[in-house]
């Protein structure tokens, strides 16, 4: 058996030193780190047991009242249908376009058009969503709105986008795969594109046609990133406010509709109803949702990897 | 050991990595609404005495040092009335400036909870007493002083007035205007319709609605009979359907018995079963759509025939729609009215107290109040404006609605109780829903009758969670 002491004594003291520069050096942003984030996060759960109000701290310790009236909450109940609803179709359809198009990109079409068709997608990333999402507003509008006129071109009906429980649902769905997707199909590409040649020369060289290769050799050589989008575009679509908030604002003089999310609701609980031990209870359960899913998406990809 | 202590630091970096990543992602959404302009109460604040201010003299109360009041409210449309205000109060207090803050009311509200208990708000806040009774608990706010609870209770305000700004027995604002409804009804569209007299019974709001919409060859609303609230965040749908219900005679929060404090639901009864049937069956009949335009844009455009809205509406129409004026005109609605009351409050961290109130006793002259209603069109609250007032009137008859009321009318008041902004809120999510779902309720009393009850039981819990239960 090793003597600790004996093993600290034999790290070389050039080895300390480096040590030593990468505590310095992290130690202030993981203060920052701690400050900012684990202490609220710490205290968002400490409040989570308590009949908490916003300018009444710390009023009577409730235990787990917070959490089961939750979940006889109709609020709560719907929110965490549309939100789980919304995470998992934008999720499925922003992956599965940033895929088909990042395959396309990678091997299809390059150079000088392919790199534009790449920032024509990434562009909708750049802008910041409030003013993307009151130009969809109009784009949804019923009476004048550009994809109701389109449809009726082709003989399709008006649609209620915004004032349906169901169309509003899609309406913003639709909104969000169209900003998340290009940044899903740039991380998707660089992955391709990082794929040695050699795989899919040889494998032409046995006989493999275009789907045989995707399939085989891009597939699975990419899913470590593929797991990433995945992941991140799941936390993202769990996180979703602005869209739904700035699609319904303002709505007193125009149809729209409210999609009840999980964000929203914490925020109405607690800066509109001031039950921040509420509120944050839910948010506890928003982060358990999110830390599930998280896991259970490394388990089933990096499992299926190796 | 040596190995151990190289995954301990990969850690390390690794979770630091994270940090900046995840702290550069999460900066906007850790983004706090910004202080006023001026600073607010915050900067060097001298904690004023939550008790009643006694009148100092004029010259005295302002002092002669450079001093900015920040005026904060939740109509941007009433900015130049504090503007042209404070530069008539500059004149008197040279060494005073204002900063006029202003945004939609939701917005203004959450800026509210975070700015008063952190001492940042500003200097005169303009909000009912119902939304502040939360501040006022935490004594974030200043009594009224004395001399102008004076003036207040002793003539000059209608009594409905007095009891919304009155909260645990006592008065915090000084009434500054009023919210009052008044029907809305296009003449031409009326006219069109063979329908000559304004719509003074419930009954005549609903056939004139029958009468005056109007749908395309494919059987889709294009102008509404009735502008109904059917969307909104917030909770202004639940606001509409209770000034309707109270034209049955019910309200949505009966205090049981009258004068105890204690609440229950009463919405749920047959009258709101009748007036919840007839949305959903306007819905299903094309009366009202939830595709087109609503409330005062609707109208301006010409696309319903009529509408209940607050006075505001009258100025905005003579700038948005300018043809529509002399085309249109209003009635009080036919039984009563809900009496919301905006207030000017001051809060007990401000560090110019004495001449905030010094302002708010200017802001209750009678020149200021007529000048609310010309310039803004909200009603001013005090009703002792006498000849100023029917001069106003006597130019602007379209304001009759508001001004004039039948006999017998009546003024219900928000309940003084905290928690009915969530009860309302919660009752608007449900009723949304409900109108969503027309084509299964309408002409379904016994489903609607089963939601409406679900829905009382909500908000009599919600009352009972806060020992407000009379039931």
């Amino acid at each position: 058996m090793t003597n600790p002491v004996a093993a600290v004594r034999r790290v070389p003291p050039r080895t300390w030193a480096r040590y030593r520069f990468v505590a310095i050096v992290l130690t202030p942003v993981m203060l920052l780190f701690l400050y900012l984030r684990v202490v609220p996060t710490a205290q968002a759960f400490l409040m989570s047991f308590f009949d908490w109000k916003l300018i009444k701290p710390a009023d009577k310790f409730v235990g787990l009242d917070n959490y089961v009236k939750l979940l006889g909450d109709h609020n709560f109940r719907e929110a965490f249908f549309n939100t789980t609803l919304f995470a998992v179709a934008t999720t499925i359809v922003s992956v599965l376009l940033a895929l088909l198009l990042a395959a396309f990109l990678a091997r299809v079409v390059t150079g000088r058009l392919g790199g534009a068709i790449e920032l024509l997608y990434f562009a909708p990333v750049l802008v910041p969503m409030v003013p993307v999402t009151l130009g969809w507003r109009e784009i949804f509008n019923y009476d004048h709105g550009i994809l109701n006129s389109a449809l009726g071109l082709v003989g399709i009906q008006k649609q209620p986008w915004l004032s349906d429980p169901q169309m509003a649902l899609v309406a913003v769905i639709i909104l969000s795969v169209w900003k998340q997707l290009g940044y899903n199909l740039i991380i998707l590409l660089v992955g391709m594109r990082a794929i040695p040649r050699e795989f899919h020369e040889a494998a032409a060289v046995d006989g493999a046609g275009a789907w045989s290769q995707f399939r085989h050799i891009t597939l699975p050589l990419l899913r470590p990133v593929t797991l990433f989008v995945i992941v991140i575009t799941t936390i993202s679509a769990y996180n979703v406010f602005t869209q739904v908030y700035v699609l319904a604002s303002d709505v007193q003089g125009s149809p729209g509709r409210l999609v009840r999310v999980l964000v929203y609701d914490i925020f109405e609980n607690g800066f509109r109803f001031f039950k921040m031990g509420y509120a944050s209870a839910e948010a506890v359960y928003l982060f358990l949702i999110i830390l599930a899913l998280t896991i259970i998406q490394f388990r089933f990809l990096r499992g299926s990897s190796q | 050991m040596s190995r151990r202590t190289g995954s301990w630091i990969k850690a390390f970096a690794v979770g630091s990595s994270m940090a900046i990543a995840v702290m550069a992602c999460g900066s906007t959404a850790a983004t706090q609404p910004p202080a006023s302009a001026g600073g607010g109460g915050g900067e060097s604040a001298t904690p004023a005495s939550a008790a009643p201010a006694s009148a100092p003299a004029a010259a005295d109360a302002c002092g002669t040092d450079p001093i900015t009041l920040n005026v904060w409210g939740g109509y941007p449309e009433i900015d130049p009335v504090y503007k042209a205000a404070g530069e008539a109060f500059t004149k008197l207090h040279p060494n005073v400036s204002f900063t006029v803050f202003s945004t939609d009311l939701r917005g203004f509200e959450q800026k509210l909870t975070t700015a008063i208990p952190s001492n940042t708000a500003g200097d005169v806040i303009v909000r009912t007493t119902n939304f502040l009774s939360r501040f006022i608990d935490q004594g974030s706010l200043q009594k009224l002083p004395d001399d102008i609870k004076s003036a207040v209770t002793t003539s000059g305000y209608h009594p409905a007035v007095l009891k919304d700004n009155t909260y645990n027995n006592d008065m915090w604002g000084m009434p500054l205007f009023t919210g009052g409804t008044a029907v809305y009804y296009n003449t031409d569209m009326y006219g069109a319709a063979g329908i000559t007299d304004p719509p003074t019974t419930f009954q005549a709001l609903i056939d004139n609605a029958k009468k005056t919409f109007k749908v395309d060859g494919s059987g889709n609303t294009t102008q509404s009979g009735w502008s109904l609230r059917l969307s909104g965040q917030g909770s202004g749908v639940a606001e509409k359907f209770w000034i309707l219900l109270l034209q049955k005679g019910k309200t949505l929060l009966r205090e049981t018995p009258e004068g105890s404090g204690k609440w229950v639901a009463e919405y749920n009864g047959p009258e709101g079963v009748e007036l919840f049937q007839m949305y959903v069956d306007f819905l299903r009949d094309g009366v009202d759509s939830q595709n087109i335009e609503h409330d005062a844009a609707a109208f301006e455009k010409k696309q319903t025939a009529q509408f209940l809205r607050e006075s505001w509406v009258i100025p905005e129409i003579a700038t948005k729609a300018p043809d529509l004026v002399g085309h249109y005109n209003t009635v009080a609605p036919p039984v009563g009215d809900i009496l919301t009351t905006e207030a000017m409050f001051v809060p007990t961290a401000a560090p110019h107290a004495d001449c905030s109130w010094e302002f708010i006793r200017f802001m209750r002259e009678p020149a200021q109040q007529i000048n609310l209603v010309k310039v803004s069109g909200w009603l001013p609250a005090r009703q002792d404006l006498g000849a100023d007032l029917d001069a106003f009137l006597k130019d602007n008859p379209t304001y009759e609605g508001f001004l004039k009321k039948p006999d017998g009318f009546t003024l219900t008041v928000t309940p003084p109780i905290a928690e009915f902004d969530e009860i309302e809120t919660k009752l608007a999510t449900h009723l949304v829903d409900g109108y969503a779902d027309y084509k299964n309720l309408a002409g379904n009393p016994d489903k609607i009758k089963a939601l409406l009850d679900q829905w009382a039981d909500e908000s009599n819990q919600i009352l009972k969670d806060n020992g407000h239960y009379g039931g």
